[in-house]
């Protein structure tokens, strides 16, 4: 179970774990999704990046080097198991902050890939964030939206398996 | 008019989804999605060519299970290519007999089973064409025993 108020998305991945964290990490903009549902700040184009290792920091950088925003900080990266990270949308005040965080665990398809995104809690019920949504539509919202980008990045990893010759 | 897609609304969905990867050999493609109390908000499972949304029961939105309502209306007739393994299969995997396998007149094998959650499953293969003479007269014979049945 994730925290109070939060949500849990789980996908499996026909690749191996190491695989599937680089993926997610290194070519993290390859598979993020674009346009302003997934892209944090107008024009929402640009390029979405994360920095390895522990610190490192979630970026939607605009094109033309423009706009930097930071979504958020990792708080866990332990390779290639668990990765976790801070995340701020840019309408979040001091304090509201939610945090975002990744399993990657061997299972009999490959690797079952965890999100628990949590926190949601530090948003008053009003928050934009929220959508006027609370209880399960909220979840389905959410839960919605990582599942598209997991759909997506379990896509991406899966031929960056084929690309690599790899064999699980 | 495109796709129709059952949503089965199921006490512990988690549990049912083994259970339905064990007896039917069902994959689940996408991404699961759940709440903090670890509730299955949505997710879907792919039996065969079919595809059937499943989500934990949300009393509180009015959307309940069969378990909490004390029966299911509807059942799902699954064509397998091998009734009797398949009944023997779910039944293994925790599924109750409710009706044996048997050839119908209507040309096919069919067995029932009740799943743990309370959805009832016929399982059917095609035996053979049966022409509407044969029809007619296998309907009336079994219309003849049921009332002798009483």
């Amino acid at each position: 179970m994730t925290a109070a108020g939060g949500v849990r998305v789980a996908i499996d991945v026909d690749v191996e774990p190491a695989v599937a964290f680089e993926v997610f990490t290194a070519e993290l903009d390859a598979w993020w999704g674009r346009g302003p549902r997934f892209r944090f700040v107008p024009p929402h184009a640009g390029t979405m990046r994360l920095e390895s290792g522990l610190g490192g920091r979630l970026l939607h950088v605009g094109d033309d080097g423009g706009r930097v925003f930071e979504v958020g900080r990792i708080e866990v990266w332990e390779p290639p198991r668990r990765l976790a990270f801070t995340w701020r949308l840019s309408n979040f005040r001091p304090g509201q902050v939610t945090r975002v965080e990744v399993r990657f665990e061997p299972a009999e398809a490959g690797t079952r890939v965890t999100v628990d995104h949590d926190g949601w809690d530090s948003l008053p019920p009003e928050h934009p964030a929220r959508h006027g949504l609370t209880g399960r539509a909220f979840v389905l919202m959410k839960g919605g939206w990582w599942g598209d980008l997991l759909t997506a990045f379990r896509t991406l990893a899966e031929t960056a398996r084929d690309h690599r010759g790899g064999q699980r | 008019m495109s796709t129709v897609t059952p949503y089965l609304c199921i006490k512990d969905a988690a549990r049912a989804i083994d259970f339905y990867a064990r007896a039917f050999g069902a994959v689940e493609p996408g991404a699961r999605i759940t709440d903090s109390t670890g509730r299955i908000g949505h997710t879907e499972i792919r039996i065969g060519d079919s595809t059937m949304y499943i989500a934990d029961e949300h009393p509180e939105l009015g959307f309940r299970s069969p378990q909490s309502l004390g029966g299911s209306h509807i059942q799902f007739v699954v064509s397998v290519p091998d009734v009797d393994g398949m009944v023997t299969r779910a039944v293994a995997a925790g599924g109750a007999l409710t009706r044996p396998v048997e050839d119908q007149f209507y040309g096919d094998r069919t067995g029932e089973i009740t799943d743990p959650f309370g959805y009832r499953w016929t399982l059917s293969t095609h035996l053979r064409d049966v022409s509407a003479g044969e029809l007619r007269r296998g309907a009336a014979e079994r219309e003849r025993q049921r009332k002798a049945a009483g």
